[in-house]
């Protein structure tokens, strides 16, 4: 027994063993906790739903349209007007890896609101930008020009400390407002103005 | 049983303080009070399996493959607490996702492995694992403050600083967790080093 324990057989033997034993524990716990962990991510889009949308009365989720590779979720009112559209961005300009956004386009082409799904930026700096204190300085811009950090010449205001971060919420946000009114129809708000105006 | 294991483990052997280990994770996640005393919790979560199995395997394990066999088993005890954490605790899993894995690379769950658990029975190296982690958290969690009270002005997100203070944002970047640290070792040194005279 003792040869045995010293033999490189063994060596082999019990790296294996462990290796096996390990990898049934692992595939044992990633099956018991996949489902819950799918289920979290979904909940969490749908979160995001809520939070870039105005209220709705269909369900975003499970009814998206397909154009152009990109999923569109659209927020109806009981009549089955779309008031709105979100899209999904996935930004690699952040500092640390995908940041993936959901951003609501209202059907006058304003940013209706932004969220962060996921992200690994650094926490303290590039990760405040789930703050709502910043990601609400996006609401109501119609101006593509507009979407960009101060430092690049728009109006909104960087997080210090997180230039990266900032400027790529700001594209991402701009990407999603070109796509928007780039493929779907939309009362323009200049319109609505001109119509106003000329009721005056 | 030990109790100096448990003991040495807090203050006279602290992980950081006093044998710089695992300083990577320290530096990286001390920005925010709330991922010091998480992460510090999850490696001593991970360090009380990881000792535990490994002071039982210890004598099964030929000494020319410990190494990866500790590394083996560190790393699905990580896998599987990230897993979990995914499921169970997800908004806390977002802030720390990127730093989870980093804890099979934090060279006190192997140093403990190899220095204490292979050569100790189960219920020392039980305790061993809870001081350390304990001295580990301890570091991280007063590291973190500091860093967040001078940098936001708070600690646990509650606002202590008064209004008017202006953020010192240094103290949450990379360079302000160097400064930070060094000051702290210097501080403990130098309160060690008072009780020593005090006690001749």
């Amino acid at each position: 027994m003792k040869d045995f324990m010293n033999s490189k057989y063994y060596m082999v033997l019990s790296v294996t063993v462990i290796a096996l034993v390990v990898g049934v524990i692992l595939s044992f716990v990633n099956m018991k906790t996949k489902d819950r962990i799918v289920e979290m991510y979904r909940q969490d889009f749908v979160k995001g739903l809520d939070q870039v949308l105005p209220a709705y009365a269909n369900d975003p989720y499970s009814e998206f349209i397909t154009v152009d590779n990109q999923s569109v979720y659209e927020a109806k009112t009981a009549d089955n007007k779309t008031i709105a559209y979100a899209v999904q961005i996935i930004s690699s300009k952040g500092y640390n890896g995908l940041i993936t956004y959901l951003v609501g386009i209202s059907n006058v082409g304003k940013v209706e609101g932004v969220f962060v799904v996921q992200h690994t930026e650094t926490p303290g700096l590039g990760a405040k930008i789930i703050q709502e204190k910043f990601l609400t300085t996006f609401e109501g811009i119609a101006d593509p020009v507009e979407l960009k950090i101060k430092k690049d010449g728009g109006v909104i205001d960087q997080i210090s400390g997180a230039t990266y971060s900032s400027r790529a919420t700001s594209q991402a946000v701009a990407e999603a407002l070109s796509f928007i009114t780039g493929n779907f129809k939309l009362t323009s708000s200049s319109e609505l103005n001109s119509v106003n105006n000329g009721d005056l | 049983m030990k109790i100096k294991a448990f003991t040495n483990g807090v203050f006279k052997d602290n992980a950081v303080f006093r044998q710089f280990l695992g300083l990577c994770p320290t530096l990286a996640v001390t920005s925010a009070a709330i991922n010091g005393l998480a992460l510090g919790l999850a490696t001593t979560a991970v360090l009380l399996c990881s000792n535990m199995i490994i002071s039982l395997l210890a004598k099964y394990i030929p000494k020319s493959v410990r190494i990866p066999s500790y590394i083996l088993v560190i790393a699905s005890l990580v896998t599987v607490v990230d897993l979990l954490m995914n499921a169970y605790v997800h908004d806390l899993h977002k802030v720390l996702g990127l730093f989870i894995p980093l804890i099979v690379v934090n060279c006190i769950v192997l140093g403990r492995a190899e220095i204490f658990a292979s050569k100790n029975n189960v219920l020392d190296s039980m305790l061993d694992a809870l001081g350390s982690g304990l001295g580990f958290t301890l570091a991280l969690l007063l590291l973190a403050s500091v860093r967040e009270l001078f940098g936001e002005g708070s600690i646990f997100g509650v606002r202590i600083m008064p209004e008017a203070y202006n953020p010192f944002v240094l103290f949450i970047m990379p360079a302000g967790a160097f400064i930070t640290l060094g000051l702290l070792i210097g501080m403990v040194n130098m309160i060690l080093n008072l009780a020593k005279k005090a006690r001749s």
